[in-house]
């Protein structure tokens, strides 16, 4: 009995042994991985007008994440992400009316938050494009992506 | 401790845990069976604990957030409970969004993808009564258990195919994506067609992507819009702005050859009556005599029938009809029968 309770400790510790040594080589693989990131700030006021944030995506890439994170506090918004053959891959919009009484006070209460998070595995190669569409909004918005080749 | 205690242990705790914890819940859920929009949302602590109702008047707008779009608010207790109370919804079913906001930002916070998605679509009127709960292991609207109101199950089912096709295309090569997503597209417009409530249906159409499908797939909308024909909804006027107008179609389609038949109707009249004009006027040349003798050889009467007739000689008459013929600008009896 107690012979068999050594033997399978043995078999378990070894077993640990070689699977953290497994575990070692793939991160290690991983990062092997090139990363590229790219990230943009937009403040748009009443003046705004339609803008494209271009990515450029090659051949290799294995994976693209895009993300957007916007809050307006009037005006509408809308975003569109774009593969290079002009598809739409997701959008969001967002509107706020500023009232009277939170203008008065310098600050919305009717402030508006959209955000957007895309994976692609394997994605088109080309331009990809974020599209912005603003109409009297004033706010912020963020763009990040991330290439995984 | 042996392996029938092990067991019996394990049992008790089970028990245990059922009345102590899992029951009474389930009570709390269960023990108002009126109209009511309620569940169980465990909270992480990125979240603030209210949730949002959120009025969503057509399809195009299941990705666009206003504060004019909220509803209704209700506080998330300590045990992840909410209830809404419907009662000043409208009668007929509609769409609605349930949706959370992370601590400080906005009430009107829409997250679309990713871990943090922090909404999902629910379809409800002033009698529903509808329960979720979300699943602990998974995101927080990512694996939710609906009962009460059936449409809402139809929405989950569309929800885990899109999953389904995210998922395929996130691990499997981009043929084996595109296949997926495309089988996928297929089997969401089956759903359409086989629903019978029309808010599932055209949930199932919009997820579809049939905008870029029309193009290839006439047939099956122009029968998809003659089978919801009826349905005066929002959703189903706002739906059929996507598309050409049939009617529309068929009277611009039809227009050039009405034109086209009342000019050649135009022309034949005006021949016509040029025509008649022109016979009236020749007519008015021909001598009294010729006129009757005229009249003789358009009902089929030969030179000597006519001779007998007027007793002028058979030389009289061949005169009379040559003069009527060069008149006329006539060749033969016939022409004259047919003048």
């Amino acid at each position: 009995m107690l012979h068999s309770i050594k033997l399978n400790a043995t078999v378990f510790i070894m077993a640990l042994f070689t699977s953290s040594f497994l575990l070692a080589q793939q991160s290690g693989q991983h990062k092997d991985c090139s990363s590229f990131n790219s990230s943009r700030s937009i403040t748009l006021d009443v003046s705004s007008k339609s803008e494209s944030i271009k990515m450029q995506v090659d051949k290799d890439t294995k994976n693209l994440l895009i993300s957007v994170n916007s809050t307006i506090s009037s005006g509408e918004l809308t975003m569109e992400i774009l593969d290079p053959k002009g598809n739409e891959h997701g959008s969001f919009s967002v509107e706020s009316q500023m009232t009277s009484n939170s203008a008065s006070q310098g600050k919305s209460k009717d402030e508006v938050c959209g955000q957007l998070n895309k994976s692609f595995s394997k994605p088109m190669a080309g331009q990809w494009i974020v599209k912005l569409k603003p109409k009297n909004v004033t706010g912020k918005i963020q763009v990040n992506s991330n290439q995984i080749q | 401790m042996n392996c029938t205690s092990i067991v019996t242990y394990k049992l008790t705790f089970f028990v245990l845990f059922l009345l102590g914890g899992g029951l009474p819940l389930k009570a709390q859920i269960s023990m108002d069976k009126e109209s009511a929009i309620e569940g169980r949302l465990l909270l992480d602590s990125i979240w603030a604990p209210i949730v949002y109702l959120s009025h969503i008047p057509t399809l195009n707008d299941m990705h666009t957030m206003s504060n004019e779009m909220i509803v209704a608010e209700a506080t998330v207790d300590s045990t992840g409970y909410f209830s809404f109370s419907p009662t000043y919804l409208p009668k007929q079913d509609q769409l609605f969004r349930i949706h959370l906001s992370k601590k400080k930002a906005p009430a009107a916070s829409l997250i679309i993808g990713g871990p943090e998605e922090n909404h999902l679509f629910i379809i409800a009127n002033r009698e529903t009564h509808i329960q979720l709960e979300s699943s602990p292991n998974a995101g927080m609207f990512r694996e939710v258990h609906f009962s009460g109101y059936s449409p809402n199950k139809s929405l989950q089912k569309i929800d885990k195919l899109l999953t389904l096709s995210d998922s395929t295309r996130l691990k499997g090569s981009v043929v084996k994506g595109e296949f997926a997503a495309k089988a996928i597209q297929e089997r969401l417009r089956q759903v359409a067609d086989s629903s019978s409530h029309p808010i599932v249906s055209l949930y199932a159409l919009y997820k579809s992507k049939f905008e870029s499908n029309y193009p290839i797939n006439q047939s099956y909308y122009d029968a998809y819009l003659y089978k919801w024909k009826d349905e005066s909804s929002p959703y189903f006027n706002s739906f059929r702005t996507h598309f050409p107008e049939k009617s529309k179609i068929t009277y611009v389609y039809y227009l050039p050859f009405a034109i086209g038949f009342f000019i050649l109707g135009f022309v034949i009249n005006q021949r016509l009556t040029v025509r008649k004009d022109r016979t009236k006027h020749q007519l008015k040349e021909l001598s009294i005599q010729e006129r009757k003798i005229f009249q003789l050889i358009k009902s089929g009467h030969t030179n000597k029938e006519i001779s007998e007739e007027h007793n002028i000689g058979l030389s009289t008459v061949k005169s009379h009809v040559s003069n009527i013929y060069t008149k006329l600008n006539i060749k033969s009896r016939k022409e004259a029968m047919d003048f």
